[in-house]
């Protein structure tokens, strides 16, 4: 492995063209924390939306429920 | 942001079966507003600026230090995850995957959520071959994306009055298994649907078989390695499938035999991050406010 591959492959065989010092590289350990587990009633989000809508999801789920992603960032 | 586009995609399935769709993040309302102008998004995309629901749930990620990427807001964004609530908000299912890159595909989302089986996607490429049996594969989604986790569905046929072996069947008959291959992809278990059992010719014992028409799913995944710097993402990937089974019936058994088919599914661009221009923006605005070079 050159150099170069060593600085941008991770330990899951991950490639990126950041390297791998980048904060956002760090990887957690396995058993890290996922928040609620099945079963748990998770807590309250009240958060504004893309249009500045102030959304409860508490009060906006339809009548089956919902899908709630977390993602890192829409920009970067 | 490839997430959110292909969630975008199943958007209206979900919401016909009677479920909203929310993401969170901790980028500012409007990143947000540009992102959903920009890549037609219709769900809420919901700002939590200052990660207090992020923390709440207790998936902030505790691997970036608050002096770290300042302008890019890398303190305080979450562990990229999905939970499925029922209505009263509590989970019913929920998928993190240990490296950041690796997500659920918009399809496999929507079949989660819906308790159902991934469906074959009418755009991607489906391949049928018959010789003693019927194997036809297609993929779950039109395009495979780098580190979206795609379903590869293999749907075989095995004709009337005949059996395979299933795993668990003695070591002297050849189970059906199936391998995938190909440069730039990695492949998760096999997941197989429920057997039946058979008394079947010499054996004194009930050995589990496949009959008629099953569906077997294997997780498929476009990898990094597609990736080289100063190279162009290939337009599409090359994906070998083998199956491997032995045909019985009430009488006989054949010998054991292989199909292999070769499917080509087209890889998609990344969503190019419009980060980069509105991060050299805030650079250059913090730096101005803070009056020295950030991070």
């Amino acid at each position: 492995m050159s150099q170069s591959e060593n600085q941008y492959y991770d330990e899951f065989g991950f490639y990126s063209p950041q390297e791998l010092t980048r904060a956002t590289r760090r990887q957690p350990e396995s058993d890290f924390h996922t928040g609620p587990e099945i079963g748990e009633v998770v807590p309250p989000i009240v958060l504004p939306d893309q249009h500045g809508i102030l959304r409860d999801v508490a009060k906006s789920l339809r009548a089956n429920g919902g899908v709630v992603v977390f993602h890192r960032s829409a920009y970067w | 942001m490839t997430q959110l586009v292909q969630l975008q995609a199943v958007n209206e399935s979900l919401e016909g079966a009677g479920y909203s769709v929310f993401a969170i993040s901790n980028d500012p309302i409007e990143i947000l507003s540009d992102f959903a102008a920009k890549h037609g998004i219709t769900f809420p995309l919901l700002s939590d600026g200052d990660s207090a629901v992020i923390r709440a749930f207790g998936i902030m990620n505790q691997l970036i230090r608050p002096d770290e990427g300042q302008s890019m807001r890398w303190y305080g964004i979450p562990y990229p995850g999905t939970y499925y609530l029922d209505e009263n908000m509590a989970v019913t299912d929920k998928d993190f995957h240990q490296h950041h890159a690796r997500r659920a595909s918009g399809s496999s989302v929507l079949a989660r959520a819906l308790g159902q089986e991934v469906q074959v996607h009418s755009g991607s490429q489906s391949i049928e071959v018959s010789d003693q049996i019927n194997v036809s594969v297609g993929l779950s989604e039109p395009v495979l994306q780098l580190e979206v986790i795609s379903h590869l569905l293999v749907d075989v046929e095995i004709p009337e009055g005949m059996h395979a072996y299933a795993q668990g069947a003695p070591s002297q008959f050849s189970c059906l298994s199936i391998e995938v291959q190909g440069e730039g992809i990695r492949v998760g278990d096999v997941s197989w649907p429920d057997s039946q059992s058979l008394r079947t010719l010499g054996i004194d014992a009930e050995v589990p078989v496949y009959m008629g028409r099953i569906r077997a799913s294997v997780p498929i995944t476009a990898t990094s390695d597609v990736i080289r710097l100063g190279h162009e993402i290939p337009e599409s990937l090359m994906v070998s499938v083998a199956v491997n089974f032995q045909l019985c019936d009430d009488y006989e058994c054949f010998l054991p035999d292989q199909i292999e088919l070769t499917l080509s599914s087209a890889l998609d661009r990344l969503v190019e991050p419009e980060g980069l221009s509105i991060y050299a923006d805030r650079v250059e605005a913090l730096e101005a406010e803070i009056g020295r070079p950030v991070r």
